[in-house]
């Protein structure tokens, strides 16, 4: 639901609110088990299992580790926080709140690429 | 900001010929009213009515097969974003951010209406005074108690000066003082000039609260009017309630027999017995407890109570049982 024309007021009312829900998933979510899981220690266990076993310096595997880590925690926010609200019952915040649906997302998607960046 | 626009003439919330069908299955068909500026209106009716498809075109969440729904003026089909500025919502569950404390939740809340940071601030501060909650600002909600909780998801609700405020059963599973002070509130925004839209079961608070009340039912608008128009119009419910010193299941039998008694039904220790002709029902359960050497304590004809309107209008069955507020 789009709900009205995007006039350029609006379309700066719409990014800040995509920034501050960005924001928030940023302090709330990143922190939470699944992102922590699937993004630091499921990393690093992949890590250790290709690593282990093979010749050469652990500081060649370094970069791989955190580029790794980085994809999975990142890419994990926004699938993470989206269930976690929706069962806090929180995602009905953004269905009333003035802020179209697209926008929304955006925000959850900018938190997983600021918390990789 | 909403407030910032001028509302003109227009109704806080306007609702023509409104349908909407899921599939082969109409869950609001063809409702219209209008809720005036300022007006606390409630919204009733049984489980599957219609009254949360109703509140959730009307909030925006979803959008109408047919007909139109506006708040002061701004269509919701077309333009639900202006209309989304002007309103706030207290959901039934109190979804308050646990992580967060109550003043971050506050905070948060602002930003999502677009609210300045220092007017936010500033309305917050304001928010934690009127609802006691100033020495919970910097504890995490997880922490907090229900009524406090649901006390700050109102607070919430009213951190953008909302020109319409979505209340969904605000007062559910709350103990008494809770409710109280949350119906003290109510009031107070009310005096305020806050329209606010109250959905609930609890017919007692909405007797005790709005100024009118829609009933629905199947999807349809039943009745809209004051609670005493709605109780007056129907007295023919004509109800006798009495007690007696010492009943037995086979008296309450006959008094179910006697001619133009419709139904017996107890409440609490008293019996409510539904009637087309009071005065004579009157005369037959007095002739009824000296056959029978009963001695009634307790003898009343109550005006009928919203609840009991709310039955004879939605037809669901069993008797009304007792309300509270008449």
């Amino acid at each position: 639901m789009t709900g009205g024309a995007l006039s350029p007021e609006r379309l700066g009312k719409e990014l800040r609110r995509a920034l501050v829900i960005a924001q928030k998933d940023i302090r709330i979510y990143c922190l939470k088990p699944p992102v922590l899981l699937f993004g630091l220690v499921f990393p690093f266990f992949l890590f250790l299992s290709f690593y282990i076993g093979k010749k050469g310096p652990i500081s060649e595997g370094i970069p791989g580790l955190v580029c790794i880590s980085l994809f999975f925690a990142s890419s994990n926010i926004a699938p993470a926080g989206m269930p976690y609200e929706r069962m806090a019952k929180t995602f009905s915040r953004y269905l009333t709140a003035p802020v179209s649906l697209g926008w929304m997302i955006l925000g959850k998607t900018l938190a997983g690429f600021v918390f990789g960046v | 900001m909403p407030g910032v626009e001028p509302m003109g003439s227009h109704a806080a919330v306007s609702v023509q010929g409104l349908v909407k069908r899921y599939g082969a299955m109409t869950a609001v068909d063809g409702i219209s009213f209008e809720v005036e500026q300022g007006e606390l209106f409630g919204f009733l009716g049984p489980n599957g009515a219609g009254k949360t498809t109703t509140v959730n075109i009307l909030t925006g969440v979803s959008l109408p097969t047919s007909g139109s729904a506006s708040i002061h003026g701004h269509d919701l089909a077309k333009d639900s974003f202006r209309a989304r500025e002007m309103i706030n919502v207290v959901p039934e569950v109190s979804n308050a951010y646990v992580e967060y404390t109550a003043w971050k939740n506050l905070m948060f809340t602002a930003a999502l209406y677009g609210v300045p940071r220092g007017e936010a601030a500033h309305r917050a501060e304001e928010l934690l005074r009127t609802f006691g909650l100033e020495d919970k600002r910097n504890t995490k909600v997880k922490g907090f108690s229900q009524g406090m909780r649901r006390k700050l998801v109102i607070a919430m609700a009213l951190v953008n000066r909302p020109r319409v405020l979505f209340m969904d059963e605000p007062t559910t599973g709350l103990d008494v003082q809770s409710v109280i002070t949350i119906r003290e509130m109510i009031r107070d925004l009310h005096r305020q000039g806050v329209t606010i839209f109250l959905t609930t079961h609890n017919l007692a608070e909405a007797n005790v609260l709005c100024e009118r009340v829609a009933i629905v039912n199947r999807g349809k608008i039943i009745a809209v009017d004051t609670p005493e128009n709605l109780k007056r119009a129907a007295r023919r419910v004509q109800v006798l309630e009495v007690a007696f010193e010492r009943l037995e299941a086979r008296d309450e039998e006959g008094l179910s027999l006697i001619p133009g008694i419709r139904e017996v039904a107890g409440k609490g220790d008293k019996l409510r017995l539904v009637t087309d002709e009071l005065p004579a029902a009157i005369s037959a359960v007095n002739r009824f407890a000296e056959e029978r050497g009963l001695s009634i304590i307790h003898i009343n004809t109550p005006w009928p109570s919203l609840e009991d309107v709310f039955v004879e209008l939605t037809g669901i069955g069993g008797p009304a049982k007792g309300s509270g507020g008449r």
